[in-house]
């Protein structure tokens, strides 16, 4: 399953730049069972049992944790009407679609910033460890970076240097663990659509551990100068169990950017032509089996509107589907989709193809 | 001492805040002060607190056997002669210089134009060992959860650390490098996937602490070989982000003295 977290995290971007990366590695600690943990008698985790807490009282949110995001990690403006969206950042999140995210902080090599908060999609690359102290909690990321958050009263200060990873201070209301984050620099982008941020970005996380394997998560953004009003997205923690942070390198593979070429649009140039009567029999809902890695099981659906077929994956939003073939698609976050028929000509199910292999979705009756 | 302006251009560390910050909960001393020389302290389950932010001694970094005698450190041949060609090139070779990580314990000395400190962060299951690097902001986990190491493990810039206390040392044993880590900068010193560094945590009072360093590296010495290197307390004071953007100009970098 780790060897698609990294890559995961470049699946929207083109597949030439993903297929370079050294992320098929089968690190160990893996599998090793985390200490502590409650267990079912079977010896599996129990992520229903009641979340742990620190011997002064608090939640203690330590762990691996797999966020998930799929909506807002493609478009963290998802929610915002068009016209709160400043125009020059609606050109900018074009022109960054455009150019297939070739200069996004994933190519480049450089952190994601406020990103690492909503940076989750369904297939991996939103894994984050928490290590958590009365005065400072650390969150860690499997490309190296990482995150401090003062627990110690310190607040805010009101003219920070501007930083990658920006400034963090919490503190606990009740039960729930608030951080606020400021002293962003202007570079790094919000989702994988580009949505820009200035300088300006203020960022609040509300960390609430439901139970052992479960921890809501609501960002809210506030950056007038991009965004009419301040909004809030819900993002989703799931405790990877008996696992760890695989070292991730990510200068190792940087050799390959001149290949990250072409557009968006390119897509359009090689479509073939297929019957609408064919497309329509593709549209439904398709179910991973087996499942990849997580509790629930990624979904598919295939929705077929004014001549044009559309994809979507666990909500990320719909995508354009353009034929290769009667049976071949592109255009699905930099994936391929490819439809599955019985003898008898009925579609059955789907595989979605990555360059880490063929995934086999059944579709639902 | 000319390679530590040769290389490290690119990571400009950008100020951060809080580097005056007054730390809440240490000694002080009666001008308010950070008292270095009060007493080592301890978590409430006993054992020695090394948390704190860290700047090793000057020049371990470029070589970290400088205090050693000749003969203490035995390379073999292969060894040798790369360790020599590295230096005569005044290590433009340096794995660093294209962004990648220094591996374990170069990592805990990292120094380019001034230090670049690391920050303990300990629990009691596990030590987090935070670092600035002249490079890249980078962390090492350290598990004191008792596990063992991994069984054939895919090799790493930074290892699989696992720890364990020792009277008033924090004992690090790590493993499964991937072979391309330098042991320091100007010197060179070649590190293989075979090496074992071991690394002995002594908080010496508030303000001081040793990390006593052995390699054992059959692939590259004939026998293991340790360095002492004192680090000093930095107080009031933190990290400072660092991330490594211009990595495909390493080549054009040169020394711009005379």
């Amino acid at each position: 399953m780790n060897k698609l977290v990294e890559k995961a995290r470049s699946t929207r971007l083109l597949v030439i730049m993903i297929a370079a990366p050294t992320l098929v590695l089968q690190a160990q600690w893996l599998n090793y069972p985390t200490p502590g943990l409650p267990r079912l008698p079977n010896g599996q985790p129990n992520l229903s049992a009641p979340a742990p807490r620190t011997a002064d009282g608090k939640l203690d949110l330590s762990g691996v944790w797999n966020r998930l995001s799929p909506k807002y990690r493609v478009n963290i403006a998802s929610d915002l009407k068009p016209e709160e969206v400043q125009p020059w950042a609606k050109d900018l999140v074009r022109e960054r679609t455009e150019n297939i995210g070739k200069d996004s902080m994933v190519a480049r090599c450089l952190p994601l910033g406020p990103q690492y908060t909503t940076d989750a999609d369904s297939t991996g690359g939103g894994m984050m460890k928490i290590a958590q102290t009365p005065g400072l909690i650390i969150i860690l990321n499997p490309d190296l970076t990482y995150r401090q958050v003062y627990m110690d009263g310190r607040p805010l200060e009101a003219a920070p240097n501007p930083s990658w990873m920006g400034y963090s201070v919490g503190r606990w209301d009740g039960d729930t663990l608030v951080v606020e984050s400021f002293g962003f620099n202007d570079r790094t982008w919000l989702d994988t659509s580009g949505h820009p941020h200035t300088e300006a970005l203020r960022m609040t996380e509300r960390y609430r551990r439901r139970d052992f394997g479960h921890m809501d998560v609501e960002v809210t953004l506030q950056d007038p100068a991009v965004y009419a009003r301040s909004w809030t997205v819900a993002v989703k923690a799931e405790l990877a169990a008996d696992t760890e942070l695989l070292e991730y390198v990510c200068n190792e593979n940087t050799r390959d950017l001149e290949h990250w070429v072409g557009k968006a649009s390119d897509e359009t140039k090689s479509e073939v032509k297929v019957a609408p009567e064919i497309l329509a029999k593709y549209v439904g809902t398709y179910v991973e089996q087996p499942k990849l890695w997580r509790v629930v099981p990624r979904v598919v659906k295939i929705t077929f509107l004014d001549g044009v077929l559309y994809g979507d994956m666990d909500g990320r939003g719909m995508e354009r589907q353009f034929a290769r073939s009667e049976t071949k698609f592109s255009g699905f976050s930099g994936l391929a989709i490819e439809f599955i028929k019985d003898t008898q000509g009925a579609v059955t199910g789907l595989f979605v193809k990555h360059v880490s292999g063929d995934y086999r979705f059944a579709r639902q009756k | 001492m000319t390679v530590v302006f040769v290389i490290f251009l690119t990571g400009a560390p950008l100020a951060a805040q809080w580097i005056n910050y007054r730390v809440p909960g240490v000694p002080r001393t009666a001008d308010g002060k950070v008292n270095l020389s009060a007493p080592a302290p301890n978590v409430p389950d006993g054992k020695p607190d090394l948390s704190g932010v860290w700047e090793s001694g000057n020049q371990y970094f470029n070589d970290l056997a400088k205090d050693l005698k000749p003969g203490e450190v035995v390379m073999l041949p292969w060894a040798k002669n790369l360790q020599a060609e590295r230096e005569g090139r005044d290590h433009q070779d340096d794995p660093m210089n294209r962004c990648m990580p220094p591996g374990v314990p170069r990592i805990n000395m990292t120094t380019a134009n001034g230090p670049h400190p690391l920050k303990i962060v300990q629990t009691p299951t596990l030590v987090v060992l935070l670092y600035e690097t002249s490079t890249n902001s980078t962390f090492r986990q350290v598990f004191i959860d008792g596990r063992t190491f991994p069984k054939d493990a895919q090799p790493t810039w930074l290892g699989y650390s696992i720890g364990h206390w020792d009277g008033g040392a924090l004992v690090v044993d790590t493993r499964g490098f991937n072979g391309l880590e330098w042991v320091d900068t100007a010197k060179g010193h070649p590190q293989t996937e075979t090496a074992h560094v071991t690394e002995r945590f002594t908080r010496r009072n508030f303000g001081h602490m040793d990390i006593d360093i052995t390699i054992d590296d059959p692939g590259a010495y004939e026998k293991s070989w340790h360095a002492l290197v004192p680090f000093h307390l930095l107080p009031d004071t933190d990290l400072i982000e660092t991330y490594c953007e211009n990595e495909k100009d390493h080549v054009h970098k040169i020394d711009p003295r005379p």
